[in-house]
């Protein structure tokens, strides 16, 4: 019975959300389609009353309904409706852009809810000071101080965990990233050529080979720490048969870091893998057979016209790829010891999250979060420019 | 008709005519004018000819039953689906309305949310549950399991952000975070102080003596645990049990006598006790001290010298070594007797933490308990219900039960010298073993204390660093990370 009541929720939210999508569409429509109607301008303006007047009933009022906030509510909703309608009598008189806008309308709103909000909201910690000791007055309704640019600069003068800094953290996060991309690329590229050819029990090696992907990540991780363990983990048993010394894994701080890449290059290897596969299979047969019979040799062939039409494919999954490991803290929170454990490989986007869940320091972290997306920002940028040539 | 039969611009219009022909004027005229039996007349054929015409001229995708059909499936299914959810709201009303009536006159269910860390005692804390609800058919209670430090930073969040449950049942160190924000309330009026142990009242006392959670249990203090099969006679002395220990360790073979978790703050601050020195003094972290060098040394001693534990052992290492009888003695705490109690039987022996000889002092772990914190959020008859429930915790009767099924000690003053205790062999040794304790301070620096040893603690036991330099490195970070996290 609980679940099918839990189930009954779910489906009352989406009936909900349905609704809001329906009215959504329906004030657009009308914005849109009808602004020959000559009740063009009022119903406008009565939308955005309404609008006004819920916002100011479910969010700003709530329970006690302030006649300062209907007024604001009111007046807003009036005024941007108005606004928008005059920005659609301008310039949406193109069918394709009204049809557009009407299929793009829900996506924009989700994005706006999900990540414009949110990213302005994280803007505006970054100037104040939430933290442990005022996040029970900002909770109350009080203000926070405006700090200015400290916790810009407190990100770069001070350890966002115990004693590493940032400028480790910045060079130890480009080796990670750089390593792991290398090597997912080129395990990758490789396992993909071989998987590419006619050989026997295909199917059986692709399947074993994309076992990394498909289990969950947290479970992966852990068992693989439990390999690493100094005493009792696989890793340091198998070193001891060829006779080498036991690794400390878990304690030294290269060690450490290693068995993270270890780790992290065999779960990334099945995507990059499967990805060049279908780029290697959408390569037209008669180009090698072409090159064969103008005698071309398996390295030209590969030089030539592997590598050339493979472009489109590795662009952007490089992209991506730099992309999540440059954001990967599963693996290095779990494979460090989560919370309490040591951070002699902990990166950019792990010690983000310890500085603001850890430690409760939400303004130094909205900071913080702000250099990080400002690194990446100028990463793809720069990226997307040297790249330009793979899109011709 | 061929006027009709011209007017006839789209096939909107014709449905329109011919659905909601009574509407029409051109109805309204028939009617005044003719009488209705003409007008009925005119009517049918008007529709024939309407159909005729709509069929030639429209295609069948564009007429008007057509078009609409879809927007009156979505009507449907929009209705029925609001209909569903509606009803299902008043089932659960009614259905939670019914059986207050049956049971209590305290009207419709009332479901508190309880977070705990404690999968080890989930079977007692369904009973006592269980019990509660019986004598109190208007409330049920809803527990989740949480790992310790998820549910530390998950109730934070959750409970900034407005969220979160009713209650939040854990160790006590989690106070001082908790209290600094807000996010919990003070309960000190609901209980008598008087009525409970101060070891576990303290842990939850803040320096202007408000009380920010109910003790249910005295303890979640660490002791010495031993095999009888491996160690006849728990050591007193640590110098003992290093001597003990070392005839069970053989490195070579990877056998060692005694284990511990070597990098957790947690523990090795009985070994700093046992120096006679705290690590925090009031708010104010005191850990460059001689106490600290002696401490640290003595721990890397234990590992690189004595040879006597496992080089790199953490909790579950050591946890799975005792459990499986390959190791003879271990530093555990009272959440783990139950276990071991299943896993050794009545080899289990348990022992205060020896005294160190050099110092003529106890080691001395810090004593805390588990409690029950109460979201700010909670308010009028929600928080009468947590009253109840809160009080149920620690109402004489459900802590016998809990001390039988847990084998902690109890937080009631009135239990902690009575037969229930002394009577198990294993509750009688938990209490003597926290003899030597120290209450756990409230203090929201604590966490800033453990943070700043663990990765000097962690040098240290990777023989990187120097025990008689690192206590100036762990107070000048714990002084930097308190002005920090008030940033």
């Amino acid at each position: 019975m609980e679940v099918i009541l839990s189930v009954l929720q779910v489906l009352t939210h989406l009936f909900y959300f349905a609704i809001v999508l329906f009215g959504l569409e329906a004030c657009l429509y009308w914005l849109l389609y009808r602004q020959q109607n000559s009740l063009y301008w009022p119903i406008t303006a009565a939308m955005g009353l309404a609008g006004g007047l819920l916002y100011a009933g479910f969010f700003a009022g709530g329970a006690t309904l302030a006649a300062g906030n209907i007024v604001i509510g009111v007046a807003v909703g009036v005024v941007s409706s108005s606004l928008f309608g005059l920005f659609c009598r301008r310039y949406m008189q193109d069918k394709h852009y009204r049809l557009a806008l009407m299929f793009l309308a829900p996506a924009i709103l989700i994005v706006s809810i999900l990540i414009i909000y949110p990213f302005f909201f994280e803007l505006s910690l970054a100037f104040s000071n939430l933290n442990l000791y005022t996040v029970g007055g900002w909770m109350a309704g009080k203000d926070l101080k405006f700090v200015g640019l400290d916790n810009f600069a407190n990100v770069f003068t001070t350890s966002p965990l115990q004693t590493v800094t940032f400028w480790e953290l910045f060079i130890r996060t480009i080796i990670w990233t750089v390593v792991n991309i290398v090597l997912h690329v080129g395990f990758g590229l490789m396992l993909a050529l071989l998987l590419n050819k006619r050989i026997p029990g295909k199917g059986i090696y692709r399947t074993l080979l994309i076992l990394p992907w498909a289990m969950p990540q947290v479970v992966a991780v852990l068992s693989w720490r439990g390999e690493f363990h100094p005493q009792f983990g696989s890793i340091n048993a198998i070193l001891n048969v060829f006779g080498m010394d036991a690794i400390n894994w878990w304690s030294d701080p290269t060690p450490v870091f290693l068995s993270c890449i270890i780790v992290n290059v065999w779960l990334g290897i099945p995507f990059m893998m499967i990805v060049f596969l279908g780029g290697l299979q959408s390569i037209p047969a008669d180009l090698y057979e072409a090159a064969k019979m103008d005698g071309a040799s398996k390295w030209q062939e590969f030089r030539f016209i592997t590598v050339p039409m493979l472009k489109p494919v590795v662009v952007p999954s490089v992209v991506l790829g730099t992309i999540w490991t440059f954001n990967n803290i599963n693996v290095i929170y779990l494979m460090t010891g989560q919370s309490g454990g040591n951070e002699f490989a902990d990166i950019l986007i792990s010690a983000l999250y310890k500085s603001a869940f850890t430690y409760s320091r939400y303004s130094f972290a909205a900071a913080f979060a702000v250099v990080i997306f400002l690194i990446l920002l100028s990463f793809v940028v720069f990226w997307m420019k040297i790249t330009k040539g793979a899109d011709d | 008709m061929l006027e009709s039969g011209k007017a006839l611009p789209s096939a909107t219009r014709i449905g329109a005519a011919v659905e909601s022909s009574p509407n029409q004027p051109g109805n309204k005229r028939c009617q005044r004018d003719t009488g209705i039996r003409l007008c009925d007349t005119m009517l049918r054929h008007r529709k024939r000819l309407y159909r005729r015409n709509a069929m030639q001229t429209t295609p069948s995708c564009r007429k008007p039953s057509h078009r609409f059909r879809c927007a009156r499936w979505f009507a449907v299914a929009a209705g029925l689906v609001g209909l569903i959810a509606s009803c299902s709201g008043q089932k659960s009303e009614q259905k939670n309305g019914d059986e207050g009536a049956a049971k209590s006159a305290a009207g419709p269910t009332t479901t508190l949310v309880l977070w705990e860390q404690d999968a080890d005692i989930k079977d007692t804390f369904a009973a006592v549950i269980k019990t509660f609800e019986t004598a109190n058919p208007g409330i049920k209670i809803k527990s989740s399991n949480y790992a310790n430090e998820d549910l530390r930073t998950q109730f934070q969040t959750a409970a900034i952000a407005g969220g979160g449950p009713d209650m939040v049942w854990g160790p006590t160190d989690i106070a001082g975070p908790f209290s600094i924000a807000g996010i919990i309330q003070p309960v000190g009026s609901w209980i008598k102080p008087g009525d409970f142990s101060a070891l576990a009242l303290q842990a939850v006392t803040d320096g202007s003596g408000v009380i920010w959670g109910v003790p249910v249990s005295t303890g979640n203090h660490l002791m010495l645990l031993s095999n009888k099969k491996l160690v006849a006679e728990p050591p007193k002395t640590l110098e003992a049990l290093v001597a003990v220990a070392k005839s069970q360790s053989d490195p070579a073979a990877n056998k060692y006598g005694f284990a511990y978790n070597l990098n957790e703050p947690f523990w090795f601050v009985t070994f700093l006790g046992g120096h006679g020195e705290r690590v925090l003094s009031g708010t104010a972290p005191t850990l460059s001290t001689p106490a600290m060098s002696s401490a640290l040394s003595l721990v890397k001693k234990l590992k690189f010298d004595d040879k006597i534990v496992p080089p790199d052992c953490d909790y579950d290492c050591a946890d799975t070594l005792f459990k499986e009888g390959n190791v003879g003695m271990i530093i555990n705490g009272d959440w783990s007797l139950p276990v071991y109690q299943k896993a050794l039987g009545d080899d289990l022996v348990i022992s205060p933490l020896p005294q160190i000889e050099a110092t003529g002092k106890y080691m001395s772990p810090m004593v805390s308990g588990k409690c029950l914190f109460v979201n700010k959020k909670v308010k009028g008859a929600r928080l009468d219900a947590v009253k109840k429930f809160v009080l149920h915790m620690v109402s004489t009767e459900t802590q016998r039960q809990m001390v039988k099924r847990t084998k902690r000690l109890p937080s009631l003053k009135a239990l902690q010298d009575s037969a229930v205790v002394n009577a198990d062999p294993l509750l009688a040794a938990s209490a003597r073993a926290l003899v030597h304790g120290q209450p756990m301070p409230m203090a929201v620096e604590l966490r800033v204390v453990w943070d700043a040893i663990r990765p000097q603690l962690q040098e240290v036991m990777a023989g990187r660093a120097d025990p008689g330099t690192v206590g100036a490195a762990m107070q000048k970070n714990a002084e930097t990370k308190i002005k920090e996290m008030k940033q």
